[in-house]
């Protein structure tokens, strides 16, 4: 019946000489998979003063407990001796598998390897002793915008994922519970990558300005997208599940730009040799350079690295009545404290070690403060 | 003209009283009106002179058609669409295996087994080719033109991103094996990590545009030709529908001119026109067997159509394994934006556990569950080539891929099998230049005779 039909209309556009002439379909290059271009925001802002007040109880609190040397290395036997009960199936750590020199999948080894992995590593061997380290850490790889909610599922005990300390992942939302974040192990800042066009050799891109209106691409959930859309300029924010997918976008043409932390810009630029951060400094205004160790800073934003916890009742339990969690996550600031601080006969402490093996020319002043609450986002 | 002329002129004279007519005096009226009568009955003769040639010419014609329609071009139709049909089905699942050998590199480590590049390669110039054959089959249809370059113009930004992933995983392994020997600058292989990254990225996007947009395309245009085989029998229909009432109307016309004749001219049959009808009751019944075969055809036609619909099925249950294979290689090569249960629940998916409960349960035993305790190298050894998960894997692969196999060779009997209906054309157009023949001789003779009788 269809083709009679579809054979008379044919016949009668050829006759009336109207027939459509055929047309090849447009076919574009393709995004990456789960790109949005123009996301809606993402909950940001400072803490509130209910909140901020709690926070720096706990804070107090926390600085109190690492202060006193006594306590502490009686709080790090009495914790180790817990966790290794507790964590009877090791540390499950969630992070990412894609962000070089952060935390990345080595495809050649199959091992997971970068500053992170090194960092969990001393917590796991401060718990289960260097031998057991390696075997008693389980690492999952969850994408960033789901860590949170797999943190409340218990699907694992931390995570370690770049996750830069703010009041808004403190607090949660209507859906989801905030985390509890342990003292900073990286200060970084915000800047953005650009193309270099193989024949001048130079970028296109010098500054910031030269991005006025222009597609700029960060990693779903991070804070780097909102910070993008606070920079003057009308820049269009395009958000990948994955970082590393915004290099694949920036190399095909789709954007012009990736903003994120200088740090995870580093490893970008290892993937593609034909990239360069910005280099000129930026107006006063919106440059960010207390952590930076350069005065005229390419940064517009800064802030640490923490890694986030469950927090279970939003409240913080009595000393001795701690949960799990809560035990992690003190026994996790004293092991940061530890290795941040020198070695005896050495130049530097293994923080630093860590930090020159992976971030040699990352521009942070050192190891990490621990902020007051009220100097977080 | 002449004819004209006469009959004019003999209507005049009739006109005038001459009415010495035999066989005809009972429909000459003498009140005046008597002329317009006869001249009713030589009208009538002459329209039924007509009738009997146009019916005769119809026929004719009608049947030549409805024999070009069903042959050669109609069987050449089934042949091109079951050729379509099949290399859609083809290409649909060389892209499957060569998305399945590329993403296998994600798991192979510093030394990729040689097959797995080999077999990306063999199945994408299979790819290559088929298109080309394709593209010659695709005649003016402009419908099955836009599925082709649908296809065609997609693939190769498929073949680009994983040439694009592929230099750089390789160039990466090169150079770290290089480092490693050297004992070179460990900053370079960090470099070298990182392009390897960059070209598991490559990977996931390619696969991702593959199962979303290529796939696609192939599976409208194979389920296009899948329905156009289904309608091919419809189209000769149409032919039959005016072939055959015509036929019919020839015999009825044939017969009230007879007995318009016999009762008019109380003689016996008229012997021209029994000959002509005698040869259209031939027709008749070549018609009907012819209709017969038609039937049958059809009846092939569906058959065909349903082998197909379950070899479609079959090359869909093959098409999303290798899809979950292509996924896993993902997940464990590190390049992913699936959770592990995320993964597992579209595994199950499109693996159909209640069917494939063993090759679950292996996912289960040899995936999932290392995963799960964050043993992802010794994942990656069960999903290798050989590994305990990938044997599993074959073996249920295997028996599906025969399936199809079998099921091809099948269909491609079926179609050899088509008896289209039978050559009539022909015999058709010689029978009615007979019954013409027939008729103009023998019954026009006679009814010239008997217009003649007027002039």
């Amino acid at each position: 019946m269809k083709k009679p039909a579809a054979a008379l209309t044919m016949l009668a556009l050829v006759a009336s000489g109207c027939a459509a002439p055929y047309q090849p379909p447009q076919i574009t290059l393709p995004t990456p998979p789960g790109v949005s271009i123009e996301p809606a925001p993402i909950l940001s802002g400072k803490c509130n003063f209910s909140s901020l007040q709690e926070e720096r109880d706990r804070w107090n609190l926390r600085q109190d407990l690492r202060s006193d040397p006594r306590l502490r290395e009686k709080l790090k036997r009495d914790l180790r001796q817990d966790l290794r009960q507790e964590l009877k199936e090791g540390l499950k750590v969630g992070i990412s598998q894609s962000t070089p020199r952060m935390s990345f999948r080595n495809p050649y080894t199959g091992e997971f390897e970068g500053f992170e992995i090194d960092m969990v590593m001393e917590i796991a061997k401060a718990i289960f002793g260097p031998k057991n380290a390696r075997d008693r850490i389980v690492f999952f790889v969850v994408p960033f915008a789901e860590g949170i909610k797999r943190l409340n599922e218990d699907a694992v005990d931390v995570l370690a994922e770049s996750m830069t300390i703010t009041c808004a992942r403190k607090e949660g939302t209507k859906d989801e519970k905030g985390v509890a974040f342990s003292v900073g192990y990286l200060d970084t800042g915000q800047t953005m990558l650009v193309r270099t066009e193989p024949v001048r050799t130079e970028p296109q891109y010098k500054s910031i300005n030269d991005l006025q209106g222009r597609q700029v691409c960060s990693g779903e959930g991070t804070v780097s997208i909102e910070r993008v859309r606070e920079l003057p300029g009308n820049m269009v924010p395009v958000t990948a599940p994955v970082t590393s997918d915004c290099l694949l976008m920036l190399r095909q043409r789709q954007v012009e730009a990736i903003s994120s932390d200088e740090s995870i810009l580093l490893g970008l630029k290892d993937m593609d040799n034909n990239t360069e951060l910005l280099n000129n400094p930026l107006p006063t205004n919106i440059r960010k350079c207390d952590r930076n160790k350069k005065s005229e800073c390419t940064w517009f934003a800064s802030g640490s690295y923490g890694f986030a916890f469950r927090n279970v009742d939003g409240k913080w339990n009595r000393y001795g009545k701690w949960n799990r969690y809560e035990k992690l996550l003190i026994f996790t600031d004293i092991v940061l404290e530890d290795i941040k601080r020198k070695r005896k006969r050495k130049r530097n402490g293994r923080w630093q070690e860590i930090h020159d093996k992976w971030l040699w020319e990352h521009s942070d002043k050192g190891p990490p403060s621990d902020p007051r609450p009220e100097e977080h986002e | 003209m002449a004819f004209l002329w006469k009959a004019t002129r003999s209507l005049r004279r009739l006109s005038a009283g001459d009415t010495g007519l035999y066989g005809f005096a009972d429909c000459v009226d003498d009140d005046g009106g008597g002329h317009i009568r006869v001249r009713h009955t030589r009208t009538r003769l002459l329209l039924q002179a007509l009738l009997v040639t146009v019916l005769l010419v119809g026929v004719g014609v009608t049947g030549v058609f409805a024999d070009n329609a069903l042959y050669p071009e109609g069987r050449e139709q089934v042949r091109t669409v079951a050729r379509l049909s099949r290399e859609a089905q083809a290409i649909y699942e060389s892209l499957t295996i060569a998305d399945k050998s590329a993403t296998g590199h994600l798991l192979v480590g510093s030394k990729p087994p040689e097959t797995l590049w080999r077999r990306y390669d063999n199945a994408s110039d299979q790819v290559a080719k088929r298109l080309v054959g394709v593209a010659n089959l695709m005649g003016g249809d402009t419908s099955r033109a836009t599925d082709i370059a649908n296809i065609v113009l997609r693939f190769p930004l498929y073949t680009n991103m994983m040439g694009e992933a592929r230099g750089l995983v390789d160039g990466a392994r090169k150079t770290i094996a290089l480092m490693k020997a050297e004992k070179a600058d460990s900053k370079k292989e960090k470099s070298a990590v990182g392009q390897a990254l960059l070209g598991a990225a490559y990977m996931r996007q390619a696969s991702s545009y593959l199962q979303k947009e290529l796939l696609p395309a192939v599976m409208k245009f194979r389920d296009h030709e899948t329905d156009n085989l289904r309608d091919a029998a419809g189209t000769d229909f149409w032919t039959w529908v005016i072939h055959l009432p015509l036929l019919l109307a020839g015999l009825g016309g044939l017969a009230w001119i007879q007995w318009s004749l016999a009762h008019r001219t109380h003689r016996s049959l008229n012997c021209g026109l029994l000959g002509a009808t005698v040869l259209m009751v031939v027709m008749l019944g070549m018609t009907a067997l012819s209709l017969w075969d038609w039937s049958e055809a059809e009846n092939k036609f569906v058959e065909i159509g349903k082998e197909l619909t379950r070899q479609g099925d079959l090359i869909d249950t093959e098409r999303k394994m290798l899809d979950a294979s292509a996924d896993i290689n993902l997940l464990l090569g590190g390049a992913s934006p699936l959770t592990l249960n995320e993964f597992k629940g579209r595994f199950e998916k499109n693996i159909y556990c209640f069917k494939q409960k063993s090759l679950c349960d292996a996912y289960n035993d040899f995936i999932y569950e290392p995963m799960n305790k964050g043993k992802s190298g010794r994942a990656a050894t069960a999903a290798l080539p050989g590994g305990k998960f990938a044997q599993k894997f074959d073996a249920a692969n295997k028996s599906n891929f025969e399936e199809i196999k079998t099921r091809a060779g099948r269909i491609e009997l079926r179609v050899g099998e088509v008896s289209l209906p039978s050559l009539i054309g022909l015999p058709i157009a010689l029978l009615c230049s007979c019954a013409a023949v027939c008729a103009v001789v023998c019954a026009g003779l006679g009814f010239w005779i008997r217009i003649k009788e007027y002039l």
